[in-house]
């Protein structure tokens, strides 16, 4: 295997499961697009997430995960936790159905010798679709090109978060598209 | 290469052409930066510096150089 020090990210990720942080969480962006079709460039890496326990406060911290980061000595900011050489960007992600269904479906992949759950491709999709950033959409077209769509899985998702209609009028954009 | 391969590789192999395509991205920019033209964006300042305090080379994991935290 190739050394890029991403079990370590994983295992972190783990580790915050385990520790009661995290409640759920799965690898989304354009790092999950990567894992299901081909390399592109980016800098960081998106997980999104639930808490396990539910935030009370009007304002979403991240305090707890900050503190597992200082544990560890893993440095941080505002936006990115560095682990191992990786920005890794956490999405608090409860408030969003379909961020949150996008967690509760993700697939189970195996990356060197570690499991790692990645939002599927339709999800990610529909979530691009609904962001709408240029860079969104070439994503999009990245899978549409591909041809690594479920169709019939990817209708009923922009159905159920009202994105059908969004569809409609982008698809344009995405050569091959059906 | 084609992109069919590309899509063909295991994961680990991927995210290994990733980090090499981010090196030489970076590398670009700088290029880019040392000729008078626009400065390194500052999310990849970040990313550069988190990879020079965040990631362990194999060198300095043989030496067992520790994490630098704030």
């Amino acid at each position: 295997m190739s050394s890029t020090n991403i079990e370590r990210v994983l295992t972190a990720l783990r580790e915050m499961h385990e520790a009661g942080i995290l409640k759920d969480y799965a690898i989304g962006g354009a790092f999950a697009a990567i894992l299901h079709s081909e390399p592109i460039s980016t800098i960081d890496l998106d997980i999104f997430f639930f808490f396990k326990e539910k935030q009370t406060g009007p304002v979403l911290s991240l305090k707890k995960l900050y503190d597992f980061a200082k544990t560890k000595g893993f440095t941080f900011d505002h936006e990115f936790i560095n682990i191992d050489g990786w920005l890794v960007q956490f999405v608090e992600s409860s408030e969003n159905p379909l961020w949150s269904a996008a967690i509760e479906n993700a697939d189970g992949l195996t990356i060197g010798h570690l499991e790692a759950k990645v939002i599927d491709r339709e999800h990610l999709v529909a979530m691009w679709l609904l962001a709408g950033r240029p860079k969104d959409y070439q994503k999009i077209g990245m899978f549409v090109d591909a041809d690594i769509l479920d169709y019939e899985k990817l209708n009923n998702i922009l159905n159920r978060h009202g994105l059908l209609v969004k569809w409609e009028a982008e698809k344009w954009r995405f050569s091959n598209e059906k | 290469m084609s992109r069919a391969y590309l899509r063909s590789l295991p994961l680990d192999e991927k995210i290994a052409r990733l980090v090499d395509l981010q090196e030489r991205y970076y590398e670009l920019l700088a290029i880019r930066a040392s000729n008078g033209g626009r400065p390194i964006p500052s999310k990849w300042q970040k990313w550069r510096e988190a990879k020079r305090t965040g990631g362990l080379s194999e060198r300095d994991k043989d030496v067992g150089t520790p994490y630098r935290s704030i």
